[in-house]
């Protein structure tokens, strides 16, 4: 892996804890930031489309989460059974009228991040050489 | 525990800055390089006031204590990650890099639409090759940081672009520093505009070959992304300093190796690997554009096979492989077609966005040879006497000039100043040495001449 591609783990994992830090919030003070919805709905858009047809146009509504390294770090974490819970509780969280509720959510979805941010700083620290290399070319 | 962790990771940023506070008035530092670490200096000491604080919000809610311990790992990874980078800057003073071509090169960008504020620091590498260096994350790792502790954010027209430390007082290869600081430009400037275009020709693609499935899209989309970031810094660079550039990326990959080789597509020139493009057809972009600006009228008689690569380049390019992983169903020669799409939308981009001025050719046609005569004489050429008249050369006219002497020149130097043996190669490396300096320190008198000296003094002329 070149330095390009670990930075941008370290990168994902940042950008992970911002929303991590803006769910935290909304879950201890019920207070809702700026830096919460847009990401949110950019995992989302990630997670929902992750094994179908991938449209060039739909990677871009993905935004920082469209590129290689975030996808292969949202793949490892999430089974593809537990796909559609973790999507209903990320749109919970965004579109319920209840408070609770989205507390409750938020509070499932710190879990998620937390180990999406962790995945992405192991392979920081453990970058394996050479992983897009296709060697039967 | 939280105290603990909350009290290591102070400590950790604590050292970090009192390194930045021990610059004293030696060794010497460039402004932006100051800038950087005072914008270091201030990250540090709003961390361990956010750190002060922690303990306190982990103990407000224990459903969310343990992933608030959690971000206290992330910024110390974060924070290990610009310490990889201190040392490096606090050792490019300004005695160990090329501050008068850095600072002529920091001009050229800034004649870019909206790159009119851009300002660089230097920062020195272990590794010799330019093009690996990713600089661009520590300013979006620094950004991040200051965004979860509430902090300052980085200064917006401060760019980092590294150097080997073996070439502090190098010319030639130091012309590659202008790729790095053309990466700034895109970040800043240009890089939505190339990848919405980038995205209408992998839609384009998508057309004939149908959606990608999966992840391919993912891969199709970044892998052209760095190939036309990588193209986009060469064009530039081109477009601001000329076929110098061309030649130091020849020199620096070794790339004269083709001439005269054997066809085989096994060499790794024509290889297009994860981040970059295969240099084969780096240089045949470069051929295209010097065309299109005219540039090649005045380089292609030149008797050095460094113009070879670039006349071999365009043959060659028809002969390239992909050793990255690119979606199956699109196929090498189908994805390579996007990228010459995109190289050609390129050159039009550049040239239209950077014009070259308009009697710049003509001064070269008119200076390059007279400069060359006082090279010869080992004649620091900051002012040359044509027709009895006092010109001054513009820096980019005195890189090529210097750079086409370097190529063609140094064994009359040799004979002409030394009455050596032109042949030896050691004589050619000392004298190749010399004639770094004699071109640094002309660009260093342009900007005296200019009125200006390095670093904000003004100088009587």
């Amino acid at each position: 892996m070149g330095a390009e591609s670990r930075g941008k783990y370290l990168i994902f994992a940042l950008r992970i804890r911002k929303l991590t830090d803006a769910l935290i919030a909304l879950v201890e003070e019920g207070r809702e930031t700026p830096d919460l919805d847009e990401p949110l709905k950019e995992v989302l858009a990630s997670l929902e489309d992750a094994g179908k047809p991938t449209s060039v146009q739909s990677l871009r509504q993905r935004g920082s989460f469209g590129h290689y390294e975030n996808v292969v770090t949202i793949d490892e974490v999430v089974k593809a059974q537990d796909k559609a819970a973790l999507v209903q509780k990320l749109n919970t969280v965004i579109t319920s009228n209840t408070e609770d509720e989205r507390k409750s959510s938020a509070l499932d979805a710190i879990s998620f991040f937390d180990a999406l941010e962790s995945r992405a700083l192991y392979h920081y620290n453990h970058p394996s050489p050479a992983q897009r290399f296709v060697a039967s070319k | 525990m939280v105290r603990q962790e909350s009290a290591a990771l102070f400590r950790f940023v604590d050292s970090i800055v009192r390194r930045c506070a021990e610059i004293h008035e030696y060794p010497v530092y460039a402004e932006t390089s100051k800038i950087f670490l005072n914008h270091i200096s201030i990250l540090g000491t709003e961390t361990k006031n956010f750190l002060e604080k922690f303990p306190e919000s982990v103990e407000k809610d224990k459903r969310t204590a343990n992933s608030k311990r959690r971000k206290l790992h992330s910024l110390r990874i974060s924070w290990e990650a610009l310490h990889e980078y201190l040392k490096p800057a606090l050792d490019a003073d300004t005695l160990h890099i090329p501050s008068p071509l850095i600072l002529a090169l920091q001009d050229e960008i800034n004649q870019v639409k909206e790159a009119g504020m851009l300002k660089f620091t230097v920062f020195h590498s272990d590794r010799v090759n330019y093009l690996q260096l990713p600089p661009g994350t520590i300013k979006e790792t620094a950004d991040l940081i200051a965004q979860l502790i509430n902090g300052t954010p980085f200064p917006t027209d401060l760019g980092l672009v590294g150097m080997p430390y073996s070439q502090s007082n190098g010319f030639f290869l130091n012309c590659l520093l202008v790729h790095e600081m053309a990466h700034v430009v895109y970040q800043n400037v240009y890089g939505v505009d190339v990848s919405t275009q980038k995205d209408r020709i992998l839609e384009a693609l998508e057309k004939e070959v149908g959606v990608l499935q999966g992840r391919d899209a993912t891969i199709a989309r970044d892998t052209l992304e760095h190939w036309i970031e990588e193209l986009f810094c060469d064009l530039l660079s081109i477009s601001l300093i000329g076929p110098a550039y061309s030649f130091a990326l020849i020199e620096l990959t070794g790339a004269t190796l083709l001439v005269d080789s054997p066809a085989t597509t096994l060499d790794p020139f024509h290889s297009f690997m994860e981040y970059h493009p295969a240099e084969i057809a780096r240089f045949h972009a470069h051929l295209m554009l010097l065309k299109k600006l005219g540039w090649w009228g005045e380089i292609e008689k030149m008797s050095t096979c460094y113009v070879d690569v670039l006349k071999i380049s365009e043959a060659k390019s028809s002969d390239l492989r992909i050793e990255t992983e690119i979606p199956e169903d699109v196929g090498d020669e189908r994805f390579l077609k996007c990228f010459w799409e995109m190289c050609a939308w390129l050159i039009d981009f550049v040239t239209a966005e950077r014009p070259i001025p308009s009697t710049l050719l003509a001064d070269y046609r008119k200076q390059s040879a007279v400069i060359a005569r006082y090279l010869q004489e080992a004649i620091v050429p900051s002012s040359i006497v044509i027709d009895g008249k006092r010109e001054h050369p513009t820096p980019v006219i005195l890189i090529n000039a210097a750079f086409r002497f370097y190529l063609e020149s140094i064994p009359d130097l040799i004979r002409n100043v030394d009455k050596q043996d032109a042949s030896s190669v050691e004589a050619r490396s000392r004298f190749a040495e010399r004639l770094e300096l004699w071109a640094l320190k002309a660009i260093e008198d342009c900007r005296l001449l200019e009125g200006e000296s390095e670093y904000g003094r003004r100088s009587q002329v």
